[in-house]
């Protein structure tokens, strides 16, 4: 009977009526005895994201094979362009050796009259863009050349000597621009015949390595892409797997956040794990090499060191590892997660 | 006033309308049971009160607030004032009672532990459970399994309670017990609305009955 009055008397007051309610509700629960102020709630909120970040990991534990494997798939996949960006890096290195002993060769007239040749060896004494200089008189080079290109025998029925004298200059600067000035203005010379640069090979081990930068970007992006959907996958099948769980959490009022919240903490485990693999992987391959680079190094005078996996690429390839798993397990999370509602 | 349908219509894609033209309230403190057949529509009426299905017609208030205008990211605020009794007690078999309980302060996260623990032995204590905390649901029987969803459900001390079929297959003895721990929560004010289609039980209650037909409320009075 009660009823009946209170709806008889609705349609006059409705919305006052249930205004007073919400009010009373929330006044309800203002009363209940739950954290206030800042430093409490910054201490559940700190607490709650601990709790969710020792969970998760705790959740891959609970399917150890599948964990493995994804962390083993993460790793193979970032030790591969991480080793060769070490390969190409280590090539640049070598070449900036390579690059300070670069020389001039500045092939003479032939038969230069002595006089002329001391003046010009003079003029090169002088000049503050030549370091150091040494002339090879065309007997020399003969010799040098007979034993280089092996020919041996075969140049002793030339009866002259159809070579010029060289010298060989050693440039004050090393940059390729300075280079090819100076090489212009001692071919101008009227004693030079011309002058040769030796620096074609060196282009091409810029333009080598040039291209393999660029290759090691293009796979890095290729393979990161791979990182994030075999994270992404991993976290899907997981999703799956707790279905009801999301769907009763959802009920009982957990916001989307609070659901998220494991899952990207997984996602981010997976990529440190990864990341610290695809290290050990590396570290693993640079000792296995280190053999053959050790003997190369002693061929070139021991001009460049051992490869090695350097703190700032260690730091890069775990801060990437953690940020790609973090994405993948977003991108199944924000995919995903929408779909499963409570039915 | 807790609940109030106006003109509510549910229909669902490619059928007839499940609920057609619901009007009733639910007052602050009020108890009262839904009936009617299979398909009736009593657990889609409770489903739009929780936010699970939306009317496709008419307005509903919950607790004054228009449900039409609550934005899905203010969905779960909503939730966590309304408990819910499932059929099939929707528990977690990988955590112990005392955390399936303990999940709705968790997920509001507004307690401190030594506050969830106190708050989620008081529910279980209710519902005569303390001593079974450390069990896993899947080894309790289906009235403790039961006793446990309403723990879970009144641990946040929701002003209103929504069961479906809570004595679905429990044996009458069970089923009693079950609501006699539903009317003792109604004594301290939280208002209690349960589908069941045990009429027997009911009628023993003497509480308001709403009796659906198809889809239609055709009836809505105290059973004496
Ligand atoms: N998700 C859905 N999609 C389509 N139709 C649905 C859906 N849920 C329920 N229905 C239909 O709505 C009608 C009412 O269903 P509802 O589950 O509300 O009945 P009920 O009274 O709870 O029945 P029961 O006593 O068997 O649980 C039924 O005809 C059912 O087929
Ligand atoms: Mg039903």
């Amino acid at each position: 009977m009660k009823r009946r009055q209170s709806q008889q008397r609705r349609p006059s007051s409705r919305r006052d009526h249930a205004s007073a309610h919400l009010k009373g509700v929330s006044a309800r629960h203002r009363r209940a005895p739950r954290a206030g102020g800042l430093r409490m709630r910054l201490r559940l909120y700190v607490l709650r994201h601990a709790q969710a970040f020792i969970d998760s990991l705790g959740r891959l534990r609970k399917a150890p094979l599948a964990s493995i494997m994804t962390i083993m798939v993460i790793g193979i996949a970032l030790a591969l362009p991480t080793g060769l960006y070490l390969v190409i890096k280590n090539l640049r290195g070598f070449d900036d050796q390579w690059q300070s002993a670069t020389q001039l060769s500045v092939f003479l007239q032939k038969e230069l009259p002595a006089a002329r040749l001391n003046k010009l060896l003079d003029e090169f004494k002088q000049d503050a863009e030549i370091s150091d200089f040494e002339y090879r008189d065309p007997a020399a080079v003969l010799i040098e050349f007979s034993q280089l290109a092996d020919l041996g025998d075969s140049l002793e029925v030339l009866d002259d000597n159809p070579l010029p004298g060289i010298i060989i200059v050693q440039a004050s600067a090393t940059d390729t621009q300075a280079m090819t000035k100076l090489a212009a203005r001692l071919e101008a010379k009227a004693e030079v015949d011309f002058v040769q640069l030796d620096r074609r090979w060196l282009e091409r081990l810029y333009a080598i390595v040039d291209i393999g930068q660029r290759a090691i970007i293009v796979l890095a992006c290729l393979l990161g892409l791979a990182v994030l959907l075999v994270v992404g996958n991993t976290i899907r099948l997981s999703i799956e797997g707790r279905r009801a769980e999301i769907q009763i959490t959802k009920l009982i009022g957990g916001t989307d956040g609070f659901i998220r919240r494991p899952f990207l903490y997984s996602g981010l485990w997976y990529g440190l794990f990864g990341g610290v693999f695809a290290l050990i992987l590396i570290n693993i391959a640079l000792l296995a090499i280190r053999g053959p680079v050790k003997a190369l190094a002693r061929l070139y005078d021991d001009s460049f060191g051992l490869l090695a996996v350097d703190l700032s690429t260690t730091g890069t390839v775990v801060i990437g590892a953690v940020l790609l798993g973090w994405g993948g397990s977003w991108l199944a999370v924000s995919r995903h997660l929408r779909d499963i509602q409570p039915t | 006033m807790i609940i109030e349908f106006d003109h509510v219509s549910k229909r669902y894609e490619g059928s007839r309308d499940a609920l057609h033209d619901i009007n009733f309230t639910l007052d602050r403190g009020e108890m009262a049971f839904l009936t009617g057949h299979s398909g009736a529509g009593k657990s889609s009426l409770l489903r739009l009160i929780a936010l699970i299905e939306r009317p496709s017609s008419g307005r509903l208030f919950v607790y004054g607030k228009d449900l039409a205008k609550v934005k899905p990211r203010q969905v779960p605020f909503l939730r966590r004032n309304v408990g819910i009794v499932f059929q099939d007690h929707c528990l977690l078999n990988d955590r112990t009672v005392f955390d399936n309980v303990a999940l709705p302060l968790i997920v509001s996260g507004q307690l401190e532990h030594a506050e969830i623990a106190r708050r989620v032995r008081a529910a279980l204590d209710k519902v005569g459970l303390l001593d079974k905390e450390k069990m896993n649901p899947q080894r309790l029987s289906g009235g403790e399994q039961q006793r446990v969803g309403i723990a879970r459900a009144v641990v946040n001390r929701p002003p209103l309670l929504l069961a479906d079929e809570p004595t679905g297959n429990l044996d009458p003895e069970l089923s009693a017990e079950i609501m006699t721990l539903f009317q003792q929560f109604n004594q301290v004010g939280v208002s209690v609305m349960i589908a069941s289609h045990d009429l027997a039980l009911i009628a023993s209650m003497r509480t308001r009955v709403l009796t659906l037909k198809q889809g239609r409320l055709v009836d809505d009075r105290v059973l004496a």
